[in-house]
């Protein structure tokens, strides 16, 4: 309130006028006066445009902050400074309060000035194949790695044959198997000569090696066997069984001879494959020195190539294409050996300009730590390390990782999985399919990268305060709240920092520009979001949605920058959208459906206001409340409560008053009335205590019996003391009874009463300023119950003089008479029954 | 039947004497070879070896097989049925070989003896394949007693096989001037094909004297067949001493050469081809009918 000849200033000084007398004797005070109806400055804070330092909003610079929100932010800045375990982020607050954009907004460019993690790998495990290596390369070594790896491979395919088929080698490799002919022959021949020395010939036949008697150097024919002595055949006999013993004994040799061939070859096959790989790895090793496992990787697959050097010369199927595609997936059909050779690099940081900031929109426990997919093949699912897939975990490794965390929450197992690789500082795949025992099948172990990763959930405050009770471990994993405010405070500086937003996300949304009485129309409707006249919502989904529908008005008109007018028309269009049931109450109102008296007066009858809420939308409705008094024992009967109809708030502001009731009157009399108090035509239920004020009202108009205008109605809350409370949806509130009374006629004698406190959050709808303003409807605020009596019945309060009397005719006067006849008659009546009663 | 020039026989019909062993794979993996690049019949023929048949009749025989290392007795209807088995393995091995490289072919199996049946059945056929050695005896270079009768006895031109070897370029030839050495000439550079020129003729002659003037025929011989001159295609070599000491260390490759050479003596073929490890195409001139000698298409 500080600049001169704006409305706003004139509005503010008819503040201080209007509230002063109210507030300064404080309540119950003998010298005060009564308030007279609320300045229609009052009843809606303007933004002046001539405020707002620009044409519109094309020329305001982008906002990357939201305004007012500094506690987010610094929570925001301590979050990532601290680089402890457990000290990662929860950011909560209303929904649709820009959590995501504001974080990501600080997170960014803080990230950016951070060095890029290391590159993530997988390596065959040539010891234990089913749990490949974890390998972590300095930023963009990777891909020098998969290109390194694919080269050696490469060249191992031309080197390895090449060694293998040239002249040298093929005379080693003959040499031996010569070698080994030459044994079995020169055993086959001695064995002959021996053989023949018995008379007998070794002869090789298709068959095998047959043994059968000679006869002058020649086979000897069956019919000469047959005219042999019996001695010559015995003697015959037993040299061929001598001769098969040895053969026998003899090929088992051969076997030996076989084997010892073999070794000797693959000795051979070693040496040579050394030779070609030997030299080729020892060229990678420099480039890789200052990565040990690097160095161990070549080395086992150095052993690896020598011990299958038949791999590379006779390649299976497959192993014929180019070694850069043996990594895709579908060459997991026909295996190739070579494929295991080769890098699954999982996060590549060669391009990444500082620590990543990875969101996650569908965060189930695959897409947060990765996992491991399989290949159908003949009906069976394979996998190797190739297929291992990386998670947002593997992405964000190094810096910072956003989640919904309703998202999360809704995945089954992911947070279980979340928490376990926070806690454990590790990372690898984990499968929902094997941890379930859902699927069985040859899988892989892979081993855990170490994980360093901020991560910043967001969300509702409930699901915060949720976690934090049920989960023991949440406290420790998130031990920075960035808590998020739901509206800001409304001063001339956060008006152009809202101004900005607007211009920000009128840019964002590709809209068209906003002039700025359009903008002045925004932050009052954002003041009315609020409730409040001197707070801002800071609901940016609701502005952004406000934006967007003035949008649609302007182009409707065919207008190129959006003005108020398409403001203005967005907020009524959309309650006109939402407005079906309050037109339902409206109609049955004005059709006598619902009883409600805006004019005339009634006693121990008054108007009362409450809010129906549908959705996000909420509506004011009068109700008519009703007490009843007579002789009893001092009770205040809620008939809501009786039946289970209202709420425990609403059974406090009933019981409250009996605590007035006997503190103000009669207190040297016993409280002997007995009153009932009713929401009229209520079916559904009333919760809260901001009509205690009105059934106070119409209880003492009850007692007192002193009618209340009906053109009147009045929503706060009451202490036992008498003063009035503030209340919520005094807007909603005021509008309400304002609707009823235009659907019955305005009379212009017609208001509401409301507590003062709540006059700094009036931001009513303009046609009831209008009408204000016009002297055709009037808005009080009270402080204390008898200013609002005094205004309800016309009659003065009345306060205790020095004697401790009321004045007479005065309305607590009234009150306290009847109290105490009704307290004297419940004494007489007593003595009388006594009596009656006595044998 | 030969023109001066020596123009090669068409080989309409190879044979190629199997037994289901080794050695004699490499003899059909040879002969599918030629056949299907001269665009010849195949012939298989397995003989049922009355011999072994005979050593059935024995009954303290034994046989000892070489996988088992098991010996056990053996009558004739045990050798009559075992040899039926080999004969059926080996024609399976000949009609899965052919079938592969679409070659055209036959098989036959006789009863009797060995060498004298695979001469009969050479009569019908231009070319006989055969392997170096049967059985397991594979150890030095000598000729087995199969290949040696019939590389002595036969009409036709012999294709000796070393095993586990594969018949392949370069083809050398034996040139000694003679009438029998320009037939082998065009046989081997028909052969050698159109492919990279890797024929290589190797010059022999009597004496020194005489090198000269054969390696000039040599190569006014090559210019007739149309084969183009290329430094070291054409080698010479000396006496026919020395002709062994040339190619005994080559293992790859194909020697041709006219069984006629030297002088046609049979001692001297069989000495040089004890001493050869590669395949051995022996040519001779065949007395068969002029009717069925036709040139080579170009």
């Amino acid at each position: 309130m500080d600049r001169d000849g704006s409305e706003d200033d004139r509005a503010g000084s008819e503040v201080a006028s209007a509230i002063a007398p109210a507030r300064i004797p404080g309540p119950l005070s003998p010298n005060k006066t009564l308030p007279g109806p609320l300045a229609p400055g009052l009843l809606y804070r303007h933004c002046d445009p001539v405020s707002l330092p620009f044409e519109t909003t094309a020329s305001l610079a982008d906002l990357g902050e939201i305004p007012g929100q500094e506690r987010v932010d610094q929570a925001v800045r301590f979050g990532i400074g601290i680089k402890r375990e457990g000290y990662n982020l929860f950011a909560m607050g209303p929904n649709e309060a820009g959590k995501s954009t504001l974080i990501r907004a600080s997170l960014v460019p803080r990230a950016a000035a951070e060095s890029p993690p290391p590159d993530l790998c997988y390596l065959h495990n040539f010891r234990q194949p089913h749990r490949p290596r974890a390998v972590v390369l300095p930023p963009g070594r990777g891909q020098l790695l998969a290109r390194d790896l694919n080269a050696l491979v490469d060249d191992l395919r031309s080197a390895i044959p090449a060694a293998f088929e040239g002249e040298e080698q093929r005379v080693r490799k003959e040499g031996i198997e010569e070698e080994v002919k030459e044994r079995h022959h020169q055993a086959l021949e001695r064995l002959r000569e021996d053989a023949a020395k018995q008379g007998v010939a070794l002869l090789q036949t298709p068959l095998g090696l047959t043994l059968v008697p000679l006869k002058d150097g020649e086979v000897m024919e069956p019919e000469q066997f047959a005219q042999l002595p019996d001695t010559e055949r015995a003697r015959l006999e037993q040299g061929i069984e001598e001769q098969q013993a040895r053969l026998t004994a003899l090929i088992r040799e051969f076997h030996l001879w076989a084997r010892e061939a073999r070794d000797k070859l693959k000795a051979l096959f070693h040496d040579l494959a050394m030779s070609a790989v030997g030299h080729l790895i020892d060229e990678l090793k420099p480039r890789w020195s200052d990565v040990p496992p690097v160095l161990e990787h070549l080395d086992a697959i150095r052993r690896d190539v020598v011990d299958n050097v038949g791999d590379f010369l006779h390649p299976p199927e497959g192993g014929g294409s180019s070694t850069a595609a043996l990594i895709d997936p579908g060459f997991l059909g026909s295996p190739s050996p070579f494929r295991r050779y080769l890098v699954n690099l999982l996060v590549d940081n060669g391009e990444a300009r500082g620590a990543p900031v990875i969101e996650e929109i569908h965060p189930t426990l695959a897409n947060l730590l990765g996992r491991v997919e399989y290949q159908a093949h003949m009906g069976a699912l394979l996998t190797d390390f190739h297929l291992i897939k990386p998670g947002a975990l593997h992405r964000a490794n190094g810096g910072y990782l956003m989640l919904d965390a309703r998202n999360l929450l809704l995945q089954p197992y992911a947070w279980e999985g979340l928490k376990r690789v926070l806690r454990s500082a590790e990372l690898c795949p984990e499968s929902l399919g094997q941890m379930l025992s859902l699927v069985s099948t040859v899988s892989l172990e892979p081993e855990s990268f170490p994980l360093s990763v901020k991560v910043v959930l967001v969300g509702e405050r409930l699901l915060y305060y949720l976690l934090d009770a049920v989960d023991p471990e949440f406290r420790a994993l998130f031990k920075v709240v960035a808590d998020f405010e739901d509206d800001v405070e409304r001063t001339p500086a956060n008006d152009l920092l809202y101004a900005r937003l607007v211009a920000t996300i009128v840019r964002r949304e590709k809209l068209r520009p906003f002039d700025r009485g359009a903008v002045a129309r925004v932050i009052e409707q954002g003041a009315r979001l609020a409730g409040d006249a001197e707070r801002l919502s800071a609901r940016l989904g609701a502005i952004a949605d406000l934006l967007t529908e003035a949008d649609f008005w302007a182009r409707d008109a065919g207008r190129a920058v959006v003005s108020a007018e398409d403001v203005a028309r967005a907020v009524a269009a959309a309650e006109e959208r939402a407005g079906r049931v309050r037109g339902l109450v409206l109609d049955a109102i004005r059709r006598g459906t619902i009883l409600l008296d805006t004019r005339g007066s009634a006693v121990g009858q008054v108007n009362a206001l409450s809010v129906v809420q549908h959705g996000q939308w909420a509506f004011g409705r009068p109700s008519r409340i009703t007490a009843r008094v007579h002789l009893g024992k001092g009770e205040v009967i809620d008939i809501e409560r009786e039946v289970a109809l209202g709420g425990p708030l609403h059974s406090k502001g009933v019981l409250i008053l009996s605590g007035f009731l006997a503190a103000r009157y009669a207190f040297d009399h016993p409280l002997s009335l007995s009153a009932t108090l009713v929401f009229e035509q209520s079916y559904g239920g009333v919760e809260g205590d901001s009509a205690s004020c009105a059934e106070l009202s119409a209880l003492l108009s009850a007692l007192a019996e002193v009618p209340i205008r009906q053109s009147l109605a009045m929503t706060g809350s009451v202490n036992q003391n008498g003063e009035v409370q503030p209340i919520g949806g005094v807007n909603e509130k005021v509008e309400g009874f304002f609707d009823a009374c235009v659907a019955q006629g305005l009379t212009g004698e017609q208001g509401v009463i409301v507590p003062a406190a709540n006059v700094k959050n009036l931001m009513l709808r303009a046609d009831v300023v209008a009408a204000a303003r016009d002297g055709r409807f009037h808005v009080h605020a009270v402080d204390d119950v008898d200013q609002a009596l005094e205004i309800l019945t016309g009659l003065p309060a009345g306060e205790r003089d020095a004697s401790g009397a009321f004045p007479p005719d005065s309305l607590n006067a009234r009150v306290e008479q009847r109290l105490i006849a009704l307290a004297e008659r419940r004494v007489s009546f007593g003595r009388k029954a006594g009596r009656e009663g006595e044998p | 039947v030969t023109g001066d020039a020596g123009a090669p026989r068409r080989v309409r019909r190879l044979l190629v004497a199997l037994d289901a062993s080794e050695p004699s794979r490499a003899a059909l993996d040879a002969a599918i070879d030629l056949a299907s690049r001269l665009g010849s019949d195949l012939l298989g023929l397995f003989i049922e070896d009355e011999a072994l048949i005979r050593i059935g009749g024995i009954p303290i025989a034994r046989v000892v097989g070489l996988g088992s290392a098991a010996g056990r007795a053996v009558d004739v209807s045990d050798m009559e049925r075992e040899l039926r088995a080999v004969s059926s393995r080996a024609r399976r091995m000949l009609a899965e070989a052919a079938a592969a490289a679409r070659v055209p072919w036959s098989f036959r199996a006789v009863r009797g003896r060995v060498t004298e049946e695979l001469l009969a059945a050479a009569a019908e056929a231009d070319l006989i394949c055969l392997a170096r050695v049967g059985g397991t005896r594979a150890r030095d270079h000598s000729l087995g007693s199969t290949a040696r009768a019939v590389v002595t006895r036969a009409t036709g031109t012999v294709l000796l096989v070393p095993p586990g070897r594969r018949v392949e370029r370069p083809i050398r030839v034996v040139y000694d001037g003679s009438r029998a050495a320009v037939l082998a000439l065009a046989e081997a550079a028909h052969l050698a094909g159109d492919g990279p020129p890797r024929l290589v003729v190797l010059v022999v002659a009597e004496s020194v004297d005489d090198l000269e003037r054969v390696r000039r025929d040599a190569e006014r011989r090559l210019a007739e067949l149309g084969v183009e001159p290329r430094p070291g295609s054409v080698v010479v070599v000396g006496g026919k001493d020395q002709l062994a000491g040339a190619v005994r260390a080559e293992r790859g490759g194909l020697l041709v050469l006219a069984a006629g050479a030297f002088g046609g003596d049979p001692g001297d073929l069989e000495r040089l081809l004890n001493q050869v490890a590669m395949a051995v195409l022996v040519v001779r001139d065949s007395p068969r009918p002029a009717a069925e000698v036709r040139h080579a298409p170009p």
